[in-house]
């Protein structure tokens, strides 16, 4: 019986039933890009994303019956991954590791058009040292494509508090990436656009 | 309309219609909008090629294959009601049931049990409190008064008792007081002294 017709609630129902199709299905559809999340919060440690998606799909296998139908799946499995990183972010204790681990490089003197891979370190490094709250915003904005009101669900929080962080999150890169551009009212700019439209 | 970061994020500038366009420039100029576009792009493709191993999958399909649900543990009375047993045992425990209160009932002697003897005693006490007054009268007379008649009939000793009226010539004329009452004491007048005495003290 082929599901990839059926809905994720439907799907949800059916792992209920021990359905292994369905289950298989479910991880075709969200395996990737659950990982990618984990990957991404998770300070880009490949064996850690492994680890926590494993834990992730292992309580949908173990407790389907958690999930709500009248919710929207992949809000609930954000929530649930959310709560995962949080937690490990406690037993990390991170904010030590992350400070000596993830600050920008700002010694590198980068020319104005530096290719791509550089830009890139650049920008991770720069999404790093967020704190904590604002990186999830900024992943869930701009690299999980959610929406506004989908990311005030999963942290639980109004959505104004999610657009004031959103704003600070692209400030911060923006300041942070000052030098990698080279124009010295890069950061004057995206204040006035984030404040105005975002 | 969109949001400007939200367009920066899916499009480049040159991507823009002229509605757009004209509502971004009215913000900013061109080559910060391409800037912005630039850093929302690359941080959306940052680490996009990220991909779970092959041995990620297998290992949970066969979690999902061998995961066996425990069940839930039931409440105590329910673990009860479920348990089955034969029915000649449940027809011999009530039997057993009743040959146990027939033997008790033959073999327990006939104790009658007095009621209760339930007594009530009421006891009031009385205290009584002595308060005692006293009174004193004097009494005045006005002036002597002559024998009165039958005087005679006093016994001649009792008669000397009686103290004689005092001539007037006696008193002096300055030193008549106005208040000219004068009393007896009354002890000089034991008749005086039933006012004040009951009978049979």
């Amino acid at each position: 019986m082929s599901y990839r017709t059926h809905t994720d609630s439907a799907l949800m129902q059916a792992i209920a039933r021990r359905d292994e199709q369905a289950f298989a299905e479910l991880y075709e559809r969200y395996g990737r890009q659950m990982y990618r999340f984990f990957y991404r919060m998770l300070w880009r440690d490949a064996g850690r994303a492994e680890d926590f998606t494993q834990e992730l799909f292992i309580k949908i296998i173990e407790r389907p019956e958690a999930y709500d139908p009248a919710r929207s799946f992949v809000t609930w499995l954000y929530t649930l991954s959310h709560n995962l990183c949080k937690n490990e972010y406690r037993r990390q204790a991170r904010s030590v590791l992350h400070l000596s681990r993830v600050q920008p490089d700002r010694e590198t003197d980068l020319p104005e058009n530096a290719d791509q891979e550089l830009l890139e370190k650049q920008l991770r490094a720069a999404i790093d040292a967020l704190p904590d709250v604002h990186r999830l915003c900024f992943i869930l904005r701009y690299q999980e494509e959610r929406s506004l009101q989908e990311i005030a669900e999963i942290m639980a929080c109004p959505e104004g508090t999610v657009k004031s962080r959103v704003h600070y999150a692209v400030q911060k890169i923006a300041a942070d990436m000052q030098h990698v551009w080279g124009a010295q009212n890069q950061s004057e700019l995206y204040k006035n656009l984030i404040i105005k439209y975002l | 309309m969109k949001e400007i970061a939200t367009l920066a994020a899916e499009k480049s500038f040159a991507e823009l219609d002229t509605r757009e366009r004209e509502m971004v420039l009215s913000v900013t100029t061109e080559a910060d909008y391409e800037q912005m576009h630039r850093l929302l792009r690359n941080a959306a493709s940052l680490d996009a090629r990220a991909a779970p191993p092959h041995a990620l999958a297998a290992r949970l399909h066969q979690h999902m294959a061998e995961y066996r649900p425990t069940p839930a543990k039931q409440p105590f009375l329910r673990r009860l009601s479920a348990i089955r047993v034969p029915a000649w045992q449940a027809a011999a425990a009530v039997l057993f049931a009743l040959a146990i209160g027939q033997w008790r009932k033959t073999e327990a002697p006939d104790v009658v049990v007095p009621a209760p003897l339930v007594q009530t005693i009421v006891r009031t006490d009385t205290v009584f409190l002595e308060k005692i007054k006293w009174k004193e009268r004097i009494v005045f007379r006005k002036s002597a008064s002559p024998m009165p008649a039958g005087q005679e009939n006093i016994s001649p000793g009792f008669a000397a008792e009686i103290p004689q009226p005092v001539p007037a010539t006696h008193f002096l004329p300055t030193s008549t007081p106005e208040y000219s009452a004068s009393g007896t004491p009354i002890g000089e007048q034991p008749e005086l002294l039933q006012f004040f005495t009951q009978p049979g003290q």
